[in-house]
């Protein structure tokens, strides 16, 4: 029974451990696949002026990963257009959009896309894009130096964690 | 006699296009300013208005920023205005429903070409209204032998010259009990006479019009002159030397215009350079004028032989 006990312990800590590696990828992943989608948004709309709302609809289908969820939930508020400015929408959109697991540098940035897009100047609206995405990158980076430093460590004292109260509790 | 709940609804339709806080307040109009509000007018650093017939009527409140200007660019286009950019260089929008938005603002040129628009200074939001059987009263004096004869409707702006334009194609289109409908091709560069969207016209504009908007009006009648098999050309606004040009072309190949010119009157019309050339070369046979009168619209017809 005791045998049983010890190893649901060092389970439990080390599903939390390996949690958080999981979490780690999952924003390096995130990263790239909003990276990749500014990309999209950028040909859609500075070479083909495509209208956002059909940008949006695009985006919320093809996107990478959880990426999308991003684009979903800007075009459900795109309803809302008349009573807040886009701004507020996309803003809103990044802010809610909690599968991104971003930090809130990193929400910040993406936030402030939200400023220039939809606008009459495309160039403008290129280099802003093209800014951000230098930023996210710099963020990706450092998540994937962040997910190669911590996955051991996370993985490591899950079990480790375990183990200590399996000892202490024995 | 107009529906009233059709005016009205016209006048809400271009409330969808104000922000917030101006709407609140053009939404406390009373019902009959709202029947006959032809346009909203937004100007940066004055309070909005809306004009009536008799004047512009000031909505109160906080004056206008340049946000809430950019505000209605925003909501008309979706926040899309870069897929818009030929309209807005060109200053102005169509919007959904067939209202137009005139810009005014900072123009920037490159060679003496028009390159971008920018830093919007006012706007205008002007309420078009659909009147059909608008032209009842006249249709049958365009004709002769049962045949539609060239015609070119002359007014200032405002005075109604597109809504007539619209009432006539739809009449020429769809015929009456002592007529046949006719093809008609109908050159729509602001999109406001037909609001077309999503290749659906908004507004009536008969079952054998065929539709081509967003395109320069020269070039837009010789794609329907070759393509489309026309019996009538209908085109809104008579503005440059190259719209002149295509109209003798498509009236040398046997078609007959129907058109309008921003002018005071006939006489106003033949003094002015542009036109001397089409009234000389006999190309329109009827030339309508609108004069208002106790704020109804009266339509007199002069024929091109008493000229």
């Amino acid at each position: 029974m005791r045998i049983l006990g010890a190893v649901l312990v060092v389970f439990s800590t080390a599903a939390i451990g390996y949690g958080g590696v999981k979490r780690l990828r999952e924003r390096v992943r995130n990263l790239e696949g909003v990276i990749a989608a500014l990309d999209v948004m950028e040909s859609e709309i500075c070479s083909h002026l495509t209208p956002m709302r059909e940008v949006l609809e695009m985006l919320s289908n093809d996107a990478p990963g959880q990426s999308r969820k991003l684009f979903e939930n800007v075009a459900e508020g795109m309803c809302a257009l008349g009573r807040c400015s886009f701004y507020s929408i996309w803003r809103e959109g990044v802010e809610n959009t909690k599968e991104l697991l971003l930090k809130p540098e990193e929400t910040e940035t993406l936030s402030e896309l939200g400023l220039c897009l939809g606008r009459y100047d495309v160039r403008e609206q290129a280099e802003v894009i093209s800014r951000i995405r230098r930023r996210l990158e710099i963020f990706l980076k450092r998540a994937e130096e962040e997910r190669e430093r911590d996955t051991k460590m996370h993985a490591f004292f899950g079990i480790a964690a375990g183990l200590f109260a399996v000892i202490i509790l024995i | 006699m107009i529906d009233e709940e059709y005016q009205v609804s016209r006048y809400d339709g271009a409330l969808t296009m104000l922000p917030y806080s101006i709407r609140e307040r053009a939404r406390k109009v009373v019902r009959g300013d709202r029947c006959v509000a032809e346009e909203f007018r937004l100007r940066i650093g004055w309070p909005p208005t809306v004009l009536l017939p008799d004047g512009e009527l000031t909505l109160g409140g906080e004056a206008v920023t340049r946000e809430d200007i950019d505000a209605v660019v925003e909501i008309t286009t979706g926040a899309s205005a870069y897929s818009s950019a030929a309209q807005i260089k060109n200053g102005y929008l169509t919007a959904r429903g067939g209202y137009r938005i005139g810009l005014a603002g900072s123009i920037f040129t490159d060679g003496g070409q028009v390159r971008g628009f920018g830093n919007f200074s006012s706007l205008s939001i002007r309420i078009s209204r659909e009147i059909v059987g608008s032209a009842d009263s006249i249709i049958g004096e365009l004709l002769r032998g049962g045949r539609f004869r060239s015609t070119l409707i002359i007014a200032p702006p405002g005075a109604g010259k597109t809504t007539l334009l619209r009432d006539i194609v739809r009449q020429l289109s769809d015929g009456g009990t002592d007529r046949q409908g006719v093809r008609v091709s109908l050159v729509d560069e602001r999109g406001e006479v037909a609001a077309m969207t999503d290749g659906i016209p908004q507004m009536q504009v008969g079952r054998r019009t065929d539709i081509l908007d967003a395109c320069p009006k020269a070039q837009a009648v010789m794609i329907m002159l070759r393509n489309m098999n026309p019996q009538v050309i209908a085109l809104d606004e008579i503005t440059a030397p190259e719209d002149v040009k295509s109209i003798e072309i498509a009236r040398n190949c046997g078609v007959e215009l129907l058109a309008t010119a921003h002018a005071a009157g006939i006489e106003d019309l033949i003094r002015r350079p542009l036109y001397g050339g089409l009234i000389q070369e006999k190309i329109f046979h009827n030339f309508i004028t609108i004069r208002r009168v106790k704020g109804k619209r009266e339509y007199l017809i002069t024929k091109e032989d008493v000229l």
